[in-house]
This record gives structure tokens, C-alpha cells and sequence, in this order.
């Protein structure tokens, strides 16, 4: 298993991510989900893990971010595929560069565990055509079983449509949906794990929030 | 009901109080229930940029109660002249504004995160430090205009008819305007996130109720009307401030018996 980073989140998960697993965390935009890969990130380099972090947005503005709750991995850096300041650079319209420089990472680094973040798949999604991701996700998990390698996807829930959404579901073994419901005049962030293929899943609701520790998740009791 | 250029208002009647007293009510009740779903939306939102956002709507909510109490209950005349009558106009005015220039800039900032190709519009994010800067030396002028060119020189800070203040007056005022007219709907277009899209355009109708609220008066000289938009505006404003996050409804079941965990 390969722990999340968020002891909260390893112990609902079973001791964590499987091995070998492609993890999608969806919520829609407003929740900080981006969190859950700077944890998994941060819990791979102490562990003297392979890390790969793909974004579109800045490395700086990344490590300000993760900065504000509290990820401080010191000087210990994962690769950056990243729209600015990163060792290799992303670009939006080239799904093959991409996916070549995964693999080329993943083969370079295949002696020890590899834990790949990626906070692209919903820009990637709304940039081409749902069949064309398809091929590409497929493609890339199928490259990544290959190794020890386990896969953490944002996803923006609410700008995808459903049948998108669904079928990207589908190809993911596992999972961790966040979402806010209301109860009342009170507005409640609830978290719940509706699969996750070779671990424990949790179809029930969780109480969320993040804090400097990383995640405080607790049974959602009304 | 209205007199002496201010607005300095009587109630004399019933028509006034089921035509003016009512409706400002009315909208100042809707105006605080959307500051307050704001502020409980704000504590929800773990993203920065839209928790900033959600700050904003709040305040601007907050904003317009504030005017409307003052209609409601307006300060006597006296209060609004000389020195005391500077710092009304900064309560009144200069701060709605700036709270609204806030809510424009985190929008703005907001919409480029879920903009799938990240776009920069006008680069904000460089020109907006320059506009704050501005904004604030503008502020900076009106403020010292109050406390020593105001005994000195006679001169009223903020006020429109002196060179320097006035100026700094225009662009405190304009800046919000010109910035949201321009910025907003190039940001609507361009988020991926419908909740914002939503967001923007509801706010969009609460603006242009209240513009069409002062048209009508100015219009008509029918007081009333106005105060009625106020509530359509409230109402829009509430909507705008719903649009911000996407809140499901809990599962009956589990609304019912919650649940307890592996």
C-alpha cells in the first residue's frame, strides 16, 4: 500500500492507496483537492519515492499553495512537468509529449516506487475530445501497471458532462469523491470512497477539513 | 419624501410606509441573508481564491444593507455636512466601493484558475497591483485632503468639486466600474466553471436592477419604484452569492440516520 500521506485517510483506506492503482479524486472546484496529491507527494519523498507532479499552473505558485496547508517537503523535489519553472514543461495540446515524458520518467525510475500526481486531467479533458482522453488514460494506465506505480487525478466535478465524467470514472480502480451538501441553513463538506479496486472502499459520508496536519476526517454523524 | 437633494425622508403617511418604509425593509432583510449565506459558504471553501471571492460577495452584500438602512433610517442633515459629513460619505461610499473593486479583483483571479488554457485577461495579474497601488494613494489623498487641506485650504475631501479630490474621488468610484464592465464578462466566457458563469451573470442582473431602479426615479420621480428594485436586486444578489458553490441535497437515508463509519 502506498500511504496517502494523511494518517486519517490511510486508516479509512485500509493503510492507503493500493499498489499498483489509479486513484481519481473528484469534487468540484471550490474544494482544495489539490491537497490530497501535495500530501501523497510530500509522503513519497520522505519515503525516498520516486514523485512526479504534473500541473498547469507554476511550480512557484504550486509551492505556495502547498505551503498554505502546511506541505513543506524541504528540499526534496518531485520532477515538475508543469506550465512554468518545471524540469520538463506541459503543454495542453500535446497529449503524446506528455505521456512520453510519463513513461520515459516511470522507465528511468523503475527500481523503486513511483507515485505520479497529476492536476491536469480536467483542462486536458475540456481541451479534447472525450474519446481522444480516453485512448490516452488508457494508454497511460496501462503503462503505468507496468511499474510500481500508483496514479493521483484531480478532477473538477460540475464542468465535465456526465457521461465524460462517468466513463473516466469507469477506467480509475479507485475513487475519493468530496463534495459539500447542506443540512438546513449549515453547509457540509462530506467525503466518501465509492470504490477503490483492492483496498477498502467507503460508500458511507465523512466529515472533511483540512488543516496544517493535513486532513481531519470523522464519521459524519447528524 | 425625497427633498433637498439628500435623501432626507419623512414618514407621513401609510402610502409611505407600504411604498417606501416596507420594500427598503424587505431588501435590507434579503441583503443581510445574502451576506450571511456568504460568510457560511466563505468558511466552507478551502481554495483561496474563491473563499476571497465568497469574502467579497459578502461584504458587498453587506454593503448594500448598510445603504439601505441609511435610506431607512438616513442621519440628519447635519451629520452630513462639514467633517462628519466626509466620514459618512467614506462609510457610505468609498468603502462599498472599494469592497466591490475586492470582489472584482478575486472574480477576476478566481475565473483564470478554472480557465482550462489559464488565460491572462488584460494581464490582470500584473495590472492589478498597479491598480490597488493607485487606489490607494487615491485613498490616501482623499483622507489627508479631509484632515488638513479640509481646515486649511477649505477644501471638502472627496469632493467633487476640488481638482485634486475629485480626481482621486473619480478614480476610487470608476475604477470598480470600469474594471467590472471590462473584466467580468471576458472572465465569464472564459472560466470552464459554470458555478462561476452563474455566479457573474447573476450578479450582473442585481447590477443592472439597481441601474434601472435610479433610471426610473430619475425617470419618473416615483420614489417607490426604486425602493421596489432594491428587493429584485436583493434577490439577485442572493442568487449570485447560491451560485458560488454547488450544494447538494443529503440522501434522505442517510439525512436520517447520518452514518457511523466502517
Amino acid at each position: 500500500m502506498a500511504s496517502s500521506g494523511i494518517s486519517a485517510l490511510d486508516e479509512l483506506l485500509g493503510d492507503g492507496y493500493p499498489d499498483r492503482s489509479t486513484i481519481l479524486v473528484a469534487s468540484q472546484p471550490v474544494i482544495a483537492k489539490e491537497v490530497l496529491g501535495y500530501w501523497f507527494t510530500h509522503s513519497g519523498l520522505v519515503q525516498g519515492d520516486f514523485c512526479l507532479y504534473v500541473t498547469r499552473l507554476a511550480v512557484r505558485d504550486v509551492l505556495q499553495d502547498q505551503k498554505s496547508f502546511g506541505v513543506d517537503s524541504g528540499q526534496k523535489i518531485p520532477l515538475w512537468i508543469a506550465g512554468e519553472g518545471g524540469q520538463l514543461k506541459y503543454d495542453l495540446n500535446d497529449l503524446a509529449t506528455l505521456s512520453f515524458n510519463i513513461k520515459e520518467a516511470m522507465k528511468k525510475n523503475s527500481d523503486r516506487r513511483i507515485r505520479i500526481v497529476m492536476d491536469v486531467l480536467s483542462s486536458l479533458l475540456m481541451l479534447n475530445q472525450p474519446e481522444t482522453m480516453y485512448r490516452f488514460v488508457t494508454q497511460l494506465f496501462a503503462d503505468i501497471k507496468q511499474y510500481d506505480a500508483v496514479l493521483l487525478a484531480t478532477l473538477e466535478d460540475g464542468m465535465h458532462p456526465v457521461p465524460v465524467v462517468t466513463a473516466m470514472q469507469q477506467l480509475f480502480d479507485g475513487i475519493v469523491e468530496l463534495k459539500m451538501y447542506e443540512e438546513g441553513l449549515r453547509v457540509i463538506p462530506l467525503l466518501r470512497i465509492p470504490k477503490m479496486r483492492g483496498g477498502r472502499s467507503q460508500p458511507g459520508y465523512f466529515n472533511f477539513s483540512f488543516s496544517k496536519a493535513g486532513m481531519e476526517v470523522s464519521a459524519f454523524v447528524r | 419624501m425625497l427633498g433637498n437633494g439628500a435623501l432626507q425622508i419623512s414618514y407621513t403617511s401609510t402610502v409611505d410606509l407600504a411604498f417606501w418604509v416596507v420594500p427598503w425593509a424587505i431588501a435590507l432583510v434579503v441583503f443581510l441573508a445574502a451576506a450571511m449565506r456568504a460568510l457560511v459558504l466563505r468558511r466552507v471553501i478551502t481554495v483561496r481564491l474563491r473563499r476571497n471571492q465568497a469574502l467579497g460577495i459578502g461584504l458587498v452584500a453587506i454593503g448594500m444593507a448598510w445603504f439601505a438602512l441609511n435610506l431607512l433610517l438616513p442621519l440628519p442633515s447635519q451629520l452630513q455636512s462639514g467633517t462628519s459629513g466626509d466620514i459618512y460619505f467614506v462609510f457610505q461610499i468609498v468603502l462599498p466601493f472599494l469592497v466591490f473593486f475586492y470582489w472584482v479583483d478575486a472574480s477576476v483571479l478566481s475565473s483564470r484558475r478554472v480557465d482550462p488554457l489559464m488565460r491572462d485577461s488584460f494581464g490582470w495579474s500584473r495590472v492589478r497591483k498597479w491598480v490597488w497601488a493607485l487606489i490607494a494613494f487615491c485613498l490616501a489623498l482623499g483622507i489627508v485632503g479631509t484632515i488638513v487641506l479640509g481646515d486649511i485650504l477649505q477644501v471638502t475631501a472627496f469632493s467633487v468639486n476640488s481638482p485634486i479630490s475629485g480626481s482621486a474621488t473619480l478614480i476610487i468610484l470608476g475604477a470598480p466600474f470600469a474594471g467590472g464592465l471590462i473584466l467580468l464578462p471576458v472572465a465569464a466566457k472564459r472560466s470552464g466553471d459554470p458555478a462561476i458563469r452563474f455566479h457573474l451573470r447573476w450578479f450582473a442582473y442585481f447590477a443592472g436592477s439597481l441601474g434601472l431602479g435610479v433610471a426610473l426615479v430619475v425617470l419618473t420621480g416615483f420614489p417607490p419604484l426604486w425602493s421596489g428594485l432594491w428587493i429584485v436586486s436583493g434577490y439577485c444578489l442572493y442568487r449570485s452569492v447560491g451560485s458560488l458553490v454547488v450544494v447538494s441535497r443529503l440522501p434522505s437515508d442517510l439525512a436520517a440516520r447520518g452514518n457511523r463509519g466502517p
